[in-house]
C-alpha cells in the first residue's frame, strides 16, 4: 500500500509533531498525452507554511496542483505528503486524509442546490450538517440566501464561494488552491487571503497558485516562480516580487 | 439626475430602461437603467451576484426579462432573438468560456466571420469545389473579397488577423479545447470581433490571464474603442477597469448605486463599502489616496494591484 | 359505468407498470446522465427469466423473484458500469446511447437464442385471487403492481433528495473529479446507480409480465416501455413524482382510446392506432414541454476530430471508387449468390450507403442521434412505388422531398430542447411506423409494395449492371456532397452548434435553423436511398424497415466510424454480408462490436495504427505550454471594422 493514511498526513508519526505535512516533490514529469508540460518540477513546501506558486500563463503550474491531488498521473517523479509518497493514491483517498484541493474555475456540483453541495462536501466527515452550514454562511451571508438554488445558476462570484467553503468546513491538513480569486470582486478577495492566512496560522499547509502576484504575497510566507514546467526561482516573498517583475515583463 | 439622464446624451449605442428580472424569490435586477456611447469603454463593476452577468444576458436575448426593455442602435430588441441581435451588431464573449471546441481557434473565427452568409446559396456551397478554391493557407494575402470563389480565402485571411491582433499569431489551427484559458479567452474574443460588433460585451475577460496578458488585453479594447467600437466591459480587475474606461456604472443587488468618471467612482463612498474596500481609518474622506487596502499599490487603485511594485 | 370503473382500475395498473419503468430511466439518467435505451430489454429478460423460474421450474415466487432482482439485475447493473460504462468517460456525446442500443440488440438477439419465440409463454398472476369494490373486481395482483410503485416513487425521491448519498448519486454525473476530491468514490457511486435502474427494469417486466395476456413476445415486452418515455420526458428525466402521475396518465389514456376510440376507427384508415399511441404520448410531451433556456454551460469538447479530405482528394476518390465498382460490374456480371445475385446485393450496399452518409451527417458532424433513417428509407419506398409507377425520376424526388419534410416535422418539436429528446422522438417515430404503417395491409399490400426500375428516354436501367452502376453513381455523389458539405462554411456551423448553442446564437446564427436544416437533409438522403433501394429489389417488404434493423445499422456505422464517409461504406458492406451469411447474428455482431470499440470516437478508422498517412498532409502540433505567453504584450492590433461581405 503506498496510500497515504490518515496518519501520515496528520504528521502523527512525522518528524515534527503537531505540525500539518508538508509535500516534498522531486523530479516530477508529467504530461497530457504526448506532450509533456512538467518537466522534473522540484519544490519544498514546509509544513504549515503558505506557499505561493507563481508564473505566466501556460507555466504547468494547474497541472501541477492535480498531479499532487491524485487528479493526474506522473509520468516519473515523485510527491511527498508528510512522509508517505502519494505514488497511485486515487484523488478519494488523498481526500479522505486531508488533502483538500479546490480547482480553478468549476469546483461545484451545477445541479445540486448549495445546501447539497455542503453536504456533500462533507460526505465523509460525519459532520454536523447544521455547524457546516453555519460556518459557511457567516463567513459567505450571500450564500445564505441562496442555499436552496442550484448551484449552476448561481453567479460566477457565488460559485466560487461556495467552492471554497469546502476548504473552511472540511478542516483539511494540506489546501491547494488554484487560482482562488478568480472572479471574485476585490473586497471578498481580500477577506479570503486573510482566512488562508488564519487557516494556515490554525495549523494547514497551503499551497495557492495565483495570478495576482501581490495579492498571493501579502499571504505566504514562501514562494517560487514557475516558467515553462520547471521551477525557475524559490525564495522569500520579498525576493520573489522582484523576481517577477524581470519574468512577466520578459 | 438619474444615470441615465447623466450619460445617455448623444445617440447611444445600447440603452437599457428600468429591466428587472427576478428568479423566484430573489431579484436579480431592480428597475435598471443605462446607456453606453459609440467609441468608448464602459466599465459595469459590482460586487458577486449583483446582477451584471444577468444584464449581459437580458441584453443579448439569453435572458428575457420581467420588465423594461432594450434598445440597441436605436431599434427595440427587448423581444428579439439572440441571433438577429448580434446581426444588428452585438457580440459578447462569456464568464466562463464557450468556445466551439471541435473546431480550430481559426475555425471560431471564421465562424463569426461567416455568419451573415447565407449557407444554402449556391455561389457558397459552391465554394468547396475543388476547381473553384483557392489555397487559404496562412500567410496568404487578402484577396479581392466580392467574388463568390474569394470569400473562403477572404476568411480566412482575416481570420488570421484577427488571431493575430489578439496576440494568437500562428495558432489558427489549434483545436481550440486543448488550448489553455488564457489562450482561449483571446480565441473567444478574436471570434467576437469577427462579427464587426457596433458594441462589444465582455463579460470578465481578464480572469485567467496573466499580468502581460491582461495590460496587452486593456491596450486593445482602448484602439477598438478608439476605432469606434463601444464596449461594456464586466471585470473585477480594477486596474483593468479603472484604467481603460471612460464611464463606470456599479451594480450592487440588482441595483445601479453609482455612475460616473473613474475619478468619481473610486472615490464614492458607497462603492467602497460596496465592492471596492473602504479604507480602514478614514472613510470617504476626499481625496485621499488609498494605500491601506489589501495588496494595494500607488496606483490609487484600492483594489488588487498587481505587480509588485511595492 | 362499472366497464368504465374497471377500465379505470385496469389503466391506473398498466400505469403504474409503466411508472415503474420510466422510474428506473430517471434513475439511471439521473446518476449516469445515460439514457438507458436496454431498460426494455433488461425487463424483457427478467419477464422471461420469471417465466422460466416460476412457470417451467415451479420455483417459488419469492425465491425467483430474489434471484432475478437482488442477483441477477444487481450483478448485470454493476457488470454493466464497470465492463461498458466506466469505459465512455469523454468519449462523444452520442457513444453511451450507442452502447446502451447495442446492450440492447444483444439482450434481444440472445432472448431469441434461449427462449424460441415459437413457444407460448404465459405468466401468471403472482397473488391470486381479486376481491370486489364498487361493483367491479379487482385482482390482487393490481393492488400489488400499484403499491410497489408508489412505494418506488416515494423511496426512490426520498433517497436522491435528503440522503447523503443520494446527493453523491445525483453529484457524480455533474463531476466525478470533483466528487472524488470531496472523497466519495465516483466509480462505486455510479455502480450504485446502475444497479438501482436495473433492478427497476427488472421488476417493471417480472410485473408487467402478467398483463400480457396473450403470452412473452421478446419484440414487445422490449419495446413496450416506450409508453415510459412519455412520462419521462414528462418529468423532464430528472422529477420522479411527476414521472409517475405522467406514466399513470398514459396507462389509463391508452385504456380509454384502446377501449373507447379504437372500435370505432374504421380498419382501413392506413394507421393501426393502437401502435401508435406510445409515439403520439410522446410528441405531445415533446410539444407541451417547456423549451430549455439557452444557457452558457462552459463545457469544452475534449475530442480529435478526423481530417477531412480536400475537394481534389474527395473527387479522385470517387472516380477510383466508381472505377472499381465498373469493373466489379463487368468481373461479376450475374453471379449468383444465395438466392440473389451479387450485383443486387452491391446495390443494396451502395443504397444503404447513403443511408449510413446521411447518419455522418445528422449523427457524426452535428452530433444528434436519428434511430429511424430506416424508416425514412421505407418511406422513401412506399413513396417511389405509388409515384408514376415506380419507375420514373420523379419518385426519386418525390421520396426525397417527402421524407425531408417529415423529418423536419419531427425534429421542429425537438429543437428547442435537449439534442437526446430528438433520438428519443426518432425512436418513437421508427417504432410507431413499424408498427403501426409498414404492417398495416392497407398501406403496403400484404405481399409489399412494388418499385419499378427507372427508365429515362433512351437509357434504361433494367439490367442488373447498369442498375448497380446507377445506384453507385447516386453513392458517389451523395458522398461527395457529405463531403462538400463538411468543407463549407455548413460544416463548421453543424460542428459550433453542437459544441456551444449559447454562443452559436450570439455570433449570429440561428440554432433551430441550422438543426431542422440538417436533420431534413439527412431524411431526404435516407428517403433517396430508400427509392433506390426500392428500384434494386424492384418489391420492398413490410419487414424491411423495422426498428432493429435500423438501429442495428446505425451500430455498424458508428463502429466503422460515423464521422468519415468510409465508415459509411463499410458499415453498409458489412451489414449487408452478414445478414446474407448470418441474418439472425446481425444484432449479436453490432452489440458486441459497439462494446469492444468503447470510446474510441473514430470507431475502427479511427483508431491510430491502422490509419495511413498520406505523404503530402503534414501534421500540425505545437506545444502549447512552449507558446511565450507574453506574445500579446506586442499584439498587433485591429481596427473596428473587421466585417467579411456577407
Ligand atoms: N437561473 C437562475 N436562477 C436563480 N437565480 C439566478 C439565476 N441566474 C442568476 N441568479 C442569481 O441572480 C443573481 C445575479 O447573478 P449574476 O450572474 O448576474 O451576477 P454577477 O453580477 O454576474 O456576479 P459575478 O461577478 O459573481 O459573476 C445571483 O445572486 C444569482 O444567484
Ligand atoms: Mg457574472
Amino acid at each position: 500500500m503506498t496510500g497515504l493514511t490518515a496518519e501520515s498526513a496528520g504528521g502523527r508519526r512525522g518528524a515534527v509533531a503537531g505540525l500539518p505535512p508538508g509535500i516534498a516533490i522531486t523530479d516530477l514529469r508529467a504530461a497530457y498525452g504526448r506532450i509533456e508540460v512538467l518537466h522534473g518540477v522540484e519544490l519544498l513546501v514546509p509544513p504549515g507554511s503558505v506557499y505561493a506558486l507563481l508564473g505566466p500563463n501556460g507555466a504547468g503550474k494547474s497541472t501541477l496542483l492535480k498531479v499532487i491531488s491524485g487528479r493526474l498521473r506522473a509520468t516519473s517523479g515523485q510527491v511527498v505528503i508528510g512522509e508517505k509518497p502519494v505514488g497511485k493514491a486515487s484523488t478519494e483517498k488523498l481526500a479522505r486524509s486531508g488533502v483538500c484541493a479546490i480547482p480553478e474555475g468549476r469546483g461545484v456540483f451545477p445541479n445540486l442546490t448549495v445546501r447539497e453541495n455542503l453536504r456533500i462536501w462533507t460526505y465523509r466527515g460525519g459532520m454536523d450538517i447544521n455547524e457546516v452550514e453555519d460556518t459557511t454562511y457567516e463567513e459567505f451571508p450571500r450564500l445564505k440566501e441562496r442555499r436552496r438554488q442550484m448551484a449552476g445558476t448561481l453567479s460566477g462570484g457565488e460559485q466560487q464561494m461556495l467552492a471554497i467553503s469546502r476548504a473552511l468546513v472540511t478542516h483539511p491538513k494540506v489546501l491547494l488552491l488554484d487560482e482562488l480569486s478568480m472572479g471574485l470582486a476585490p473586497l471578498i478577495v481580500a477577506e479570503l487571503y486573510d482566512l488562508v492566512g488564519n487557516l494556515a496560522r490554525k495549523g494547514m499547509t497551503v499551497l495557492l497558485v495565483e495570478q495576482f502576484v501581490s495579492t498571493a504575497l501579502s499571504v505566504a510566507n514562501r514562494a517560487a516562480i514557475m516558467v515553462h514546467g520547471r521551477i525557475e526561482q524559490e525564495g522569500s516573498p520579498e525576493e520573489m516580487a522582484e523576481a517577477a517583475l524581470s519574468v512577466y515583463l520578459a | 439626475m438619474s444615470p441615465v439622464d447623466a450619460h445617455a446624451r448623444g445617440s447611444a449605442v445600447l440603452m437599457v430602461s428600468e429591466v428587472a428580472v427576478r428568479f423566484g424569490g430573489v431579484a436579480a435586477l431592480r428597475d435598471v437603467s443605462l446607456s453606453v456611447q459609440p467609441a468608448t469603454v464602459t466599465g459595469l463593476i459590482g460586487p458577486n451576484g449583483a446582477g451584471k452577468t444577468t444584464l449581459f444576458n437580458v441584453i443579448s436575448g439569453l435572458q428575457a426579462p420581467d420588465r423594461g426593455s432594450v434598445h440597441l442602435f436605436d431599434t427595440d430588441v427587448t423581444a428579439m432573438k439572440p441571433h438577429r441581435r448580434a446581426r444588428l451588431g452585438l457580440a459578447r464573449t462569456f464568464q466562463r468560456l464557450e468556445l466551439f471546441g471541435s473546431l480550430t481557434a481559426g475555425e471560431n473565427v471564421q465562424v463569426g466571420l461567416e455568419s451573415a452568409v447565407k449557407w444554402w446559396e449556391w455561389r457558397h456551397l459552391s465554394r468547396s469545389f475543388p476547381w473553384k478554391r483557392r489555397a487559404a493557407r496562412p500567410g496568404d494575402a487578402a484577396p479581392d473579397g466580392d467574388g463568390p470563389s474569394g470569400l473562403g480565402s477572404v476568411a480566412a485571411a482575416t481570420s488570421d488577423r484577427l488571431l493575430d491582433g489578439v496576440g494568437l499569431e500562428g495558432l489558427g489551427h489549434q483545436q481550440a479545447s486543448a488550448m489553455p484559458t488564457g489562450l482561449a479567452r483571446m480565441v473567444e474574443l478574436a471570434r467576437a470581433l469577427a462579427i464587426g460588433p457596433k458594441l462589444l460585451l465582455l463579460d470578465e475577460p481578464g480572469s485567467g490571464l496573466d499580468e502581460a496578458e491582461s495590460k496587452a488585453l486593456g491596450d486593445l479594447l482602448v484602439k477598438l474603442a478608439a476605432g469606434g467600437m463601444a464596449v461594456l466591459l464586466v471585470e473585477h480587475d480594477m486596474e483593468l477597469v479603472m484604467g481603460i474606461s471612460d464611464y463606470i456604472y456599479v451594480l450592487d443587488f440588482g441595483d445601479v448605486i453609482a455612475s460616473g468618471t473613474p475619478e468619481e467612482i473610486r472615490r464614492d463612498p458607497m462603492v467602497q463599502a460596496a465592492y471596492l474596500g473602504a479604507m480602514p481609518d478614514d472613510p470617504g474622506s476626499e481625496g485621499a489616496t488609498v494605500t491601506e487596502g489589501i495588496g494595494a499599490g500607488t496606483g490609487g487603485s484600492p483594489g488588487i494591484e498587481p505587480g509588485g511594485d511595492r | 359505468m362499472s366497464n368504465f370503473l374497471q377500465y379505470t382500475v385496469f389503466g391506473i395498473m398498466l400505469g403504474a407498470g409503466y411508472a415503474i419503468a420510466a422510474t428506473g430511466l430517471v434513475v439511471t439518467y439521473t446518476t449516469s446522465g445515460v439514457f438507458n435505451f436496454a431498460q426494455g430489454a433488461v425487463g424483457m429478460i427478467a419477464a422471461f427469466s420469471y417465466w422460466e423460474l416460476v412457470t417451467a421450474h415451479h420455483v417459488p415466487i419469492l425465491v425467483a423473484l430474489v434471484i432475478i432482482l437482488v442477483l441477477g439485475a444487481s450483478i448485470a447493473g454493476a457488470l454493466v458500469e464497470r465492463v461498458l460504462m466506466r469505459r465512455l468517460h469523454g468519449a462523444s456525446a452520442e457513444r453511451p446511447v450507442m452502447v446502451t442500443l447495442g446492450l440492447m440488440v444483444i439482450l434481444t438477439g440472445l432472448a431469441a437464442i434461449v427462449w424460441s419465440p415459437s413457444t407460448q409463454r404465459t405468466v401468471g398472476y403472482m397473488i391470486n385471487g381479486q376481491f370486489g369494490l364498487l361493483g367491479i373486481n379487482i385482482q390482487y395482483q393490481y393492488v400489488l403492481i400499484i403499491a410497489v410503485a408508489i412505494a418506488v416513487a416515494i423511496g426512490l425521491r426520498a433517497l436522491f433528495y435528503s440522503t447523503r448519498p443520494g446527493y453523491a448519486l445525483r453529484a457524480v454525473v455533474d463531476d466525478p473529479e470533483l466528487l472524488a476530491m470531496s472523497g466519495a468514490s465516483p466509480n462505486r457511486m455510479s455502480q450504485y446507480g446502475w444497479i438501482l435502474g436495473f433492478v427497476m427494469a427488472a421488476l417493471s417486466g417480472v410485473l408487467l409480465a402478467s398483463t400480457q395476456t396473450t403470452g412473452l413476445n421478446i419484440e414487445a415486452m422490449t419495446l413496450l416501455v416506450v409508453s415510459g418515455y412519455a412520462a419521462a420526458i414528462v418529468g423532464r428525466l430528472k422529477n420522479i413524482p411527476i414521472t409517475f402521475a405522467a406514466a399513470v396518465g398514459i396507462g389509463l389514456a391508452e385504456n380509454y382510446i384502446g377501449n373507447y376510440v379504437v372500435p370505432h376507427v374504421p380498419q382501413n384508415l392506413g394507421l393501426d392506432i393502437t401502435n401508435a399511441l406510445p409515439m403520439v404520448f410522446l410528441f405531445i410531451a415533446l410539444v407541451t414541454l417547456p423549451s430549455v433556456r439557452l444557457r452558457a454551460v462552459g463545457r469544452l469538447t475534449t475530442l480529435r476530430v478526423p481530417r477531412v479530405a480536400s475537394g481534389w482528394e474527395s473527387l479522385v476518390a470517387g472516380g477510383v471508387f466508381f472505377a472499381v465498382a465498373v469493373t466489379a460490374a463487368l468481373l461479376f456480371g450475374n453471379t449468383a449468390f444465395k438466392g440473389t445475385t451479387l450485383l443486387t446485393l452491391g446495390g443494396v450496399v451502395m443504397a444503404l450507403g447513403i443511408v449510413g452518409l446521411s447518419l455522418v451527417l445528422v449523427t457524426g458532424y452535428s452530433g444528434q442521434v436519428s434511430l429511424c433513417q430506416f424508416s425514412f428509407m421505407g418511406i422513401g419506398a412506399f413513396v417511389m412505388g405509388k409515384v408514376a409507377g415506380g419507375g420514373s425520376l420523379l419518385g426519386l424526388l418525390a421520396a426525397t422531398a417527402v421524407c425531408a419534410g417529415i423529418g423536419a416535422l419531427i425534429a421542429l418539436p425537438t429543437i428547442r430542447l435537449r439534442d437526446l429528446y430528438l433520438a428519443l422522438a426518432t425512436f418513437a417515430f421508427a417504432d410507431a411506423v413499424a408498427n403501426a404503417f409498414f404492417t398495416d395491409p392497407h398501406i403496403y399490400g400484404s405481399g409489399g409494395v412494388g418499385v419499378g426500375r427507372i427508365v429515362l428516354p433512351g437509357l434504361s436501367f433494367g439490367g442488373d449492371a447498369s442498375e448497380f452502376l446507377m445506384v453507385t453513381a447516386f453513392f458517389v455523389l451523395a458522398a461527395w456532397m457529405v463531403l462538400a458539405m463538411r468543407r463549407s462554411l455548413f460544416g463548421r456551423r453543424l460542428l459550433a452548434v453542437n459544441d456551444s448553442p449559447a454562443a452559436y446564437a450570439t455570433v449570429g446564427l440561428n440554432i433551430g435553423f441550422t438543426k431542422v436544416a440538417v436533420f431534413a437533409i439527412a431524411a431526404g438522403m435516407a428517403g433517396l436511398a430508400g427509392a433506390l433501394y426500392g428500384t434494386v429489389q424492384q418489391i420492398v417488404g413490410t419487414s424491411d424497415f423495422d426498428v432493429f434493423p435500423g438501429i442495428i445499422f446505425v451500430l455498424f456505422v458508428t463502429i466503422w466510424s460515423i464521422r468519415t464517409v468510409s465508415g459509411a461504406f463499410l458499415a453498409a458492406l458489412t451489414y449487408v454480408v452478414l445478414n446474407q451469411l448470418w441474418p439472425s447474428g446481425l444484432g449479436l455482431f453490432a452489440g458486441i462490436g459497439i462494446i469492444l470499440i468503447g470510446r474510441a470516437a473514430g470507431g475502427i478508422l479511427g483508431i491510430e495504427a491502422i490509419q495511413v498517412h498520406l505523404p503530402w498532409v503534414r501534421r500540425r502540433q505545437t506545444d502549447l505550454a512552449e507558446i511565450p505567453t507574453a506574445a500579446l504584450a506586442g499584439a498587433a492590433i485591429i481596427g473596428g471594422g473587421t466585417h467579411v461581405a456577407g
